[in-house]
C-alpha cells in the first residue's frame, strides 16, 4: 500500500451484484426468521391481559405528571 | 403489561437455542470479510489515518483482528477536519451529530457512498420484488442535517412534530383503508425519532385510551434510548411490537432490537466490537464501550474505522438467538455512567438511571417540543432532569446525584424525595449495592433547585 499517493479514484471492491448477494446471505433474505418472530411477538401482544387496565393507567400517570 | 412482550421475550428462553443459524454467522462473516480490505484502503488515504496506523501492516487484516488498530474518538476525528475526510473529486453533504456529549460533529457523506447505497438496495429489491409495497407512517425527523436517502419497498404518509393537526391525521391514516396502485390498502408500520413517538403515544393515549385499533405489524424507535415503560406504553397503544433501531449519524448502518431475543444485531454494514472501559480489550460477555467499522463503499467520504462510540451496551456471544455472533443492548452515554475504577465493570449504567427515576411523578423534567401546538404537555414526555456526577477519593468512588424535584421540597419532604431516589437507583443497580454495602463506593442523592440533566441517547 503506498502511502503517498492520494487517489481519488473508486477502490476495488466486488461487484454490486456481489455484495448484494453477500449481504441477502448475511440477512437471511428470503428465511422467514424475524417475519415469524415479529408475527409471534404480535400474537403475545395480542394475549397480554389487562390492557385496559394498564391503558388506564397510562392515562393516570400521563395526567399526575401534566403541568 | 402483564405477560406482555418483556416477559415472554426473556433472554433465558434463548440461552442455547440457535434461530438463526451459525451458517448465517458465518455469513455475516464472510460479508465483512469482502469488505474490510477496501475500508482500510480507502481510510488509509487520509493523512490522519496514515499517521494513526503507522508502522501497522494493514494486509490481511481479517474482521476479528481489529484489535491490531488504534480506537479512534470523537475529538480526533474532529481535530483531523478534512485530514480524515476524502473528498477530492466528491460532492459531499454535511450530517451532524445531536450533540449530546457537548459540541456536535459535523461529518460529510459523498455523492459517491450515496449513489451506491440507492443502487444496493434498488438491486435487493428488484432481486425480491415484492407483490405490493408496505404502507407505513413515520414521523419526519427534523435533525442531523443531510439524511442519506434509502429506497425500500414502502409507501410513507408522513406527519410533522410540528405540523399542527398531523398526530389526529396519523390516527386517521392508520384507522382507514387507502387506494395506491401496488401499495397495501393499510399501514403496517409506525416510525420516529423516540421522543416524536412519545409525544404520539401520549396525545393518542388520551384520545383514544384503550389503544389504536390499527393493523400495525411494528413501532419502530430511533434516536434515543427507549425505557420499558415507554416501550410497554407505545405497544399497547399501538398494539404493536416494538423495535429499538440503535443507530450513529455519523456511520451508515445500525442495529435493531430482534422480537425473537431482545438483543440487538447489527447490520452487516458495521462491524462490531465491544471493549472494555478500563482494559480497553474486546470484550465477548459483560459491560463495555462500543466501538464501530463502517464498510466501504457504503461509507467513504468520512471513514470510520474502530470508532468509539462512547456508548456503553451489555455484550453477547452466547445469549442472543445468534449464538457465535455479537449482540448488544444499549446502556446509554457511557459518560453518564460510573464506572468501577478497579475493573471493566460499570457500578452504574447510565440506562439504569433512567429506568429507576423516569417514572417518578415528582422529578422534574426538560419539556421538549415547546413551539408544537399540537403537543398538549411538553413536560410529560421530557426527559428527567438529573446529574450523575463522580469523584474518587482514597480509592472509594463518591458518586453524586444530582435531582431536580418538580417543585420546590423542604424538610421532610425533601428528604423523602432523595431517599426513594437512592433507593430506586440502588434496588436496580446490583454492583452498586454490593459497592455500597463494601464500603468501596458512597452514594449521596442532592435534590438541588436547578439541574442540567444528563442526555440518554444512546445515539447522535
Amino acid at each position: 500500500m503506498d502511502a503517498n499517493v492520494f487517489q481519488p479514484t473508486p477502490i476495488e471492491v466486488p461487484t454490486l451484484a456481489e455484495i448484494s448477494d453477500l449481504y441477502r446471505a448475511a440477512v437471511g433474505a428470503g428465511d422467514d426468521h424475524m417475519r415469524n418472530a415479529a408475527e409471534e411477538a404480535v400474537r403475545r401482544l395480542a394475549a397480554a391481559e389487562a390492557a385496559a387496565a394498564e391503558a388506564a393507567t397510562l392515562v393516570g400517570f400521563i395526567r399526575s405528571t401534566g403541568r | 403489561m402483564a405477560g406482555g412482550l418483556d416477559a415472554a421475550c426473556n433472554e433465558s428462553s434463548f440461552v442455547g437455542r440457535e434461530v438463526f443459524g451459525a451458517e448465517a454467522t458465518d455469513r455475516v462473516r464472510t460479508f465483512h470479510s469482502a469488505l474490510l480490505p477496501a475500508t482500510l484502503r480507502n481510510a488509509f488515504r487520509t493523512d490522519f489515518y496514515q499517521q494513526l496506523w503507522h508502522g501497522i501492516d494493514l494486509d490481511g487484516i481479517e474482521p476479528d483482528q481489529l484489535h491490531v488498530l488504534p480506537v479512534v474518538g470523537k475529538s480526533a476525528i474532529r481535530a483531523a477536519g478534512d485530514a480524515a475526510r476524502i473528498r477530492n473529486g466528491l460532492i459531499c453533504d454535511e450530517v451532524f451529530t445531536s450533540g449530546t456529549t457537548g459540541t456536535p460533529l459535523v461529518t460529510v457523506r459523498g455523492n459517491r457512498e450515496q449513489a451506491y447505497i440507492r443502487e444496493f438496495f434498488t438491486t435487493l429489491i428488484d432481486k425480491d420484488p415484492p407483490s405490493r409495497w408496505r404502507r407505513g407512517l413515520q414521523i419526519r425527523n427534523p435533525y442531523h442535517g443531510h439524511q442519506v436517502a434509502i429506497p425500500a419497498p414502502v409507501h410513507f404518509h408522513s406527519i410533522g412534530i410540528y405540523d399542527a393537526g398531523s398526530f389526529a391525521h396519523g390516527r386517521a391514516v392508520l384507522a382507514s383503508r387507502h387506494l395506491d396502485a401496488g401499495v397495501d390498502e393499510v399501514c403496517s408500520l409506525l416510525i420516529g425519532l423516540e421522543r416524536c413517538l412519545r409525544a404520539f403515544t401520549a396525545d393518542t393515549a388520551e384520545h383514544v385510551p384503550h389503544g389504536i385499533d390499527g393493523h400495525l405489524d411494528a413501532v419502530v424507535s430511533f434516536s434515543q434510548y427507549l425505557t420499558k415503560r415507554w416501550r410497554e406504553r407505545m405497544e399497547l397503544v399501538w398494539r404493536a411490537p416494538v423495535i429499538d433501531r440503535y443507530s450513529l449519524a455519523e456511520l451508515f448502518g445500525g442495529a435493531s432490537s430482534c422480537l425473537a431475543c431482545g438483543w440487538w444485531h447489527a447490520d452487516p454494514f458495521l462491524i462490531p466490537e465491544v471493549v472494555g472501559a478500563r482494559s480497553g480489550g474486546q470484550l465477548r460477555e459483560g459491560v463495555g464501550i462500543l466501538v464501530l467499522t463502517a464498510l466501504y463503499p457504503f461509507q467513504e467520504a468520512q471513514p470510520m474505522v474502530r470508532y468509539d462510540s462512547r456508548d456503553l451496551v451489555e455484550v453477547t456471544h452466547s445469549r442472543s438467538c445468534r449464538p457465535g455472533e455479537i449482540a448488544f443492548k444499549p446502556l446509554g452515554r457511557s459518560r453518564y455512567g460510573v464506572p468501577d475504577p478497579e475493573s471493566d465493570d460499570w457500578l452504574l449504567a447510565p440506562a439504569v438511571a433512567l429506568e429507576a427515576v423516569d417514572e417518578l411523578e415528582d422529578i422534574a423534567r426538560t419539556p421538549r417540543f415547546l413551539d408544537a401546538a399540537q403537543v398538549s404537555d411538553h413536560y410529560r414526555i421530557g426527559h428527567p432532569r438529573y446529574r450523575v456526577t463522580t469523584a474518587i477519593s482514597e480509592g472509594r468512588s463518591v458518586i453524586s446525584f444530582h435531582v431536580q424535584a418538580r417543585r420546590r421540597l423542604r424538610g421532610a419532604a425533601r428528604r423523602a424525595f432523595a431517599d426513594n431516589v437512592g433507593y430506586r437507583i440502588v434496588a436496580a443497580a446490583p454492583n452498586l449495592a454490593s459497592a455500597l454495602d463494601s464500603g468501596v463506593a458512597g452514594l449521596r442523592v442532592v435534590v438541588d433547585d436547578h439541574v442540567n440533566g444528563d442526555l440518554l441517547a444512546h445515539s447522535e
